[in-house]
Parts: structure tokens; sequence; C-alpha cells
């Protein structure tokens, strides 16, 4: 029987860079799963990371978090936006060196004509007081079939980290 | 050489249907993860699914669940309950949306260990939406071999199911 995962593709950065991109997504898998390593360059505040889907920036994306900070836990959300948040602050230079985040998306139909579901398992240890994991929910209100993955940060991801997509099929 | 992970099974409605079953599971892998793009027919808030095995509707079930809808996030548990609860999925609000749900089972065809699963489920919406994780927990020893996924409700046509497995290296 034929296996029912399979790597579309996958980025390891020889070279800090703003973004990651996955383009040219074919339609032949049932969902898609990225898993993702990242850490960021700044020296100074927090480093965010986003996705959008198929370059779309605006008012297409909703989402409802659910994160605690080592302290507290927290809940919201935002309607009309411009992308679906992962994470407020992945590991950078300012805390323990070598330290990365983990995630783990997952959209399910994603040749849907309906909307498109995410959830987004995102963890940033960092070794510091106040450390993240977030679970969040995320709706791309578009019927389109996604294509191009695009994951963003507020600052450069560093060398070494990793991005994998995984086409996952049930026929 | 097998493959580590497969398709068991899968189900897409072509019209609302009360309940999905995968039966005669096979006992050859080492875990299983269920896959759902589902939404049903019932009102948004506090809307669940619910899984069962083994056609057991007995009070052997328990679950313990982490999840948000609002500004303040809530914990609570169920105990001796007739399933697992699946918190909190799209009800019939927009035919365009629909939950992610995904539920992993680790070790689920040994026949010495109570069977638990680890479950997520994605939800927003136009307003906001649901997000949770929740653990289960099936008190039996015996191998799944069969899982039913009830809707609550109604689920909704056009909703996805599908089972797979994983199996370890060798």
């Amino acid at each position: 029987m034929a296996t029912a995962i399979t790597l579309i593709s996958s980025v390891s950065l020889s070279s800090a860079a703003s973004s990651i991109t996955f383009s040219s997504i074919p339609a032949t898998y049932t969902d898609l799963k990225i898993l993702l390593s990242l850490r960021a360059s700044t020296t100074s505040g927090n480093s965010n990371c986003f996705i959008y889907l198929n370059g779309v920036l605006g008012t297409s994306y909703a989402q409802r978090r659910l994160f605690g900070d080592g302290a507290s836990v927290v809940s919201d959300s935002q309607t009309s936006y411009p992308w679906v948040d992962m994470i407020n602050a992945i590991p950078n230079a300012t805390y323990t060196a070598n330290t990365f985040a983990n995630a783990e998306i997952y959209i399910p139909n994603y040749t849907s004509s309906n909307y498109k579901s995410l959830s987004v398992d995102f963890v940033g240890e960092r070794n510091n007081t106040t450390a993240y994991a977030y679970l969040t929910a995320g709706l791309f209100s578009n019927s389109s079939a996604i294509t191009t993955i695009v994951i963003d940060g507020s600052d450069n991801f560093v060398t070494n980290s990793t991005a994998y997509l995984y086409g996952i099929s049930n026929a | 050489m097998p493959a580590t992970y497969e398709k068991i099974a899968t189900t897409t409605l072509g019209s609302a249907t009360a309940s999905v079953t995968f039966s005669s599971i096979p006992s050859t892998y080492t875990d299983l993860v269920l896959v759902a793009y589902a939404a049903n027919t019932g009102s948004d808030a506090a809307n669940t699914g619910y899984m069962q095995y083994n056609s057991d509707s007995g009070n052997n079930y328990s679950d313990t669940i982490v999840y948000t809808e609002g500004a303040t996030p809530t914990s609570f548990r169920t105990t001796n309950s007739n399933a697992i609860g699946l918190w909190t999925i799209m009800g019939s609000t927009d035919s365009n949306r629909y939950s992610s749900i995904v539920v992993n089972f680790q070790n689920y065809s040994n026949s010495t260990t109570y069977k638990t699963t680890l479950n997520r489920i994605g939800t927003a919406t136009a307003s906001g939406g649901w997000t949770n994780m929740s653990a289960g927990v099936w008190r039996n020893t015996n191998a799944i071999t069969s899982i039913l996924v009830g809707g609550g409700t109604n689920w909704r046509s056009g909703s996805t199911f599908t089972l797979y497995g994983i199996l370890k290296a060798a």
C-alpha cells in the first residue's frame, strides 16, 4: 500500500531570510502539514511569526488563539485580519543560543471550494523566564485552492531554520 | 517495505449523517490518526461531536479539555461519560466553514492498557471561533477495532473523515 504522506518540499536556510515560501503546491493531496523549526536574528524585542496563503494579505483571515507564557493563560481572537499569527515571540538573538521554536500547521481539505481551516501548534521555549505555547485556530475566507504558503516574520529567520511541507492523501 | 503512514479508510458525506464509523480497523499499525474537515447541523455555541470505540456506549470514557471561545480560557473535565467529546465544532451558521479536527491514538492495539487520545480542534469564524485541545481516555484494555464519530446533531454534507495508520520503523 502506498504511503499517505509525501514530502512536497523542504527548506533549510543556508543564510538568514525574511520569509520562507512554498509555491506551486500541487492539488493532488487531501491535506497539507507543515513542520517548522525557526529562530530569529534580531537582538531586541520579540519576534513575531505569521502565515499567509496564495499571496493574499488583506482582511481574509480570522483566528482564535489560546496561549500560555509560563505564568498565565490567555485567549484572544482577531477578525478581518491580514494573516494568521503563529507566535509572538520565537527565540531570537536576545535569548539562549541554539534555541529554536517548533511548530506544526495542519490544513485539511486545502483544495476545497470552501473556506480553509488551519490548526497551528507553536511552542517557543527559549530558556528564559517568559516563553510561549500557542494553540491557534485559523480561517482563510477564500474558496480557491491553496497553491502558495508564506511563512513570514517580523525579523529574519536565522541559518539552519527549517520548514517541511508534506502532502497527505486519502486517495 | 510497508509504508509508515497509510490511509485505512475515508468518507466524504454526500448528505447530512448522524455518525461515521470506521470498523474492522487492523491491528497492524502502531498508532492511528483521525483527520476530519467537518461541521454539523447544530447551532454554533458549545457545539460538540463525540467518539465511541468498539460499539461501547457505556460510561467508560473521560476527558479533560482546555479551550477558549472568548477572552477567558477554560478547562473542565468529564468523567464516567458515554463518549469522548469533540469540543467545539463548527455548526450550521456558515456553509463555507468547517472545523479542523486531528485526533492521535497512540498504541491503540495493545491489550494491556487503557486507550488515550490527544484531540485538537480548531474552528475560526468571522466572530472569533474556538480552539480546543483535550485528552480522552477509554477505560478498556481491548484493542480499538472500530471508531464511531458522532456529530451530536447530524454531520453536514461535505464533511470528510479519514483514518490513517502509522507504522513504527521495523
